[in-house]
């Protein structure tokens, strides 16, 4: 427990987790972001990936609309564990899961916004890009 | 087509009419076609000192539409370009774009619009001086982290989301029970895949707690500063 937490701030003061907002800076990662779509080099993390697109490719398309949010809790893991790493995904990724209840429709406009999703009906608006 | 139409209408219309016409459709918020209007007048005034001010009210109207590409494109047709008025439609369309420090470039003339552009980044040790303090509730996000570490979802409940706080609490007290459950059985292989999920959910806990901290301090900034605005009457500035 308190080594998870000592992480963290060892996370935090590296910046890891956490930088300013700044315009540039935010075009910049976008940069970054898309140089990453391109190359993936961790064995591990294609593997995480490769598993999330099975479950998206098999279970998910037998299962009901269940997700409150869009991009989808799988769309955003994927997303999250390509752009932001292993690390830094797997938390958001983890995080998100345990967000996704039926109260988080409270957090609308607040955290959240609506978007209607023509397939799926409206949802939660939360992209792995805002984190 | 467009330019042509306007060119014949122009021949055939009275200048005063047409202001009179573009100005009774911006008064009922029908502003595409209010633009149309200015634009005949605008051609109409070819050399005429009253052109800017028409120039001005196309820019103005373009980003009521929200165009503000034709918007910048009309205010370089203004002639001249060394008044304050120029300097801040310049200054008000970078704004819109939310390019602030090339706004604040054109606005140096305003404390209080530099300020305004400083409060948008979030730099409020810049605006201090001009717009005074900014008084929000904060949580700390160490803090909730640390909250989260002991008990799983009280950090969250902490940074006021009490359902993501006590689902998370659920989620990782039933998880931890099956660890525990399985540890206590001697089954192996279940208590390392509840083991895996477990720390999975754990630590994602801890750093949503932080995260849900950090978004509770960024949503009270963001209502201070707009409630800021509405004080100082900045809105007023906006299309």
């Amino acid at each position: 427990m308190i080594l998870s937490f000592v992480f963290l701030i060892f996370l935090e003061t590296r910046g890891v987790l956490s930088k300013e907002i700044d315009l540039p800076q935010v075009l910049s990662t976008r940069a970054n972001l898309k140089s990453a779509e391109q190359k993936v080099e961790n064995p591990f993390q294609n593997l995480l990936l490769s598993m999330i697109k099975l479950y998206q490719n098999s279970f998910s398309l037998v299962q009901s609309e269940v997700c409150n949010f869009t991009p989808s809790c799988s769309h955003f893991g994927y997303d999250a564990i390509k752009y932001h790493g292993l690390i830094k995904g797997l938390l958001l990724t983890s995080d998100r899961l345990q967000r996704c209840h039926s109260g988080a429709w409270k957090y609308i406009n607040k955290y959240y916004t609506l978007k209607i999703d023509s397939l799926r009906g409206p949802k939660l608006y939360d992209p792995a890009e805002r984190y | 087509m467009q330019f042509l139409l306007v060119v014949v209408f122009s021949i055939f219309t009275n200048t005063a009419d047409m202001l009179g016409f573009a100005r009774a459709l911006e008064k009922e918020g029908d502003y595409y076609r209010a633009v149309l209007e200015y634009k005949r007048v605008f051609y109409n005034l070819e050399n005429s000192m009253e052109r800017d001010s028409i120039v001005y009210r196309i820019v103005k109207l373009y980003e009521k539409l929200n165009d503000l590409e034709d918007a910048e494109k009309y205010l370089e047709k203004v002639r001249n370009k060394n008044t304050q008025r120029y300097a801040f439609e310049k200054g008000l369309l970078y704004f819109l774009w939310g390019r602030y420090s090339l706004a604040r470039n054109y606005w140096m003339f305003s404390d209080t619009l530099v300020a305004w552009t400083y409060l948008k980044e979030g730099k409020i040790y810049r605006a201090k001086n001009v717009i005074g303090p900014l008084v929000y509730p904060t949580k700390s996000p160490l803090l909730a982290a640390l909250f989260s570490t002991f008990i799983p979802g009280a950090g969250k409940i902490y940074a006021g989301r009490a359902s993501d706080g006590l689902y998370s609490m659920l989620v990782n007290g039933v998880l931890g029970y099956l660890v525990y459950n399985s540890y206590k059985h001697g089954r192996k292989i279940s208590f390392y895949l509840y083991s895996t999920a477990f720390l999975f959910m754990y630590t994602g806990n801890v750093y949503g707690s932080y995260l849900a901290a950090k978004q509770f301090n960024d949503y009270n900034l963001r209502l201070a500063i707009s409630e800021k605005e509405l004080k100082l009457g900045l809105w007023r500035y906006l299309p």
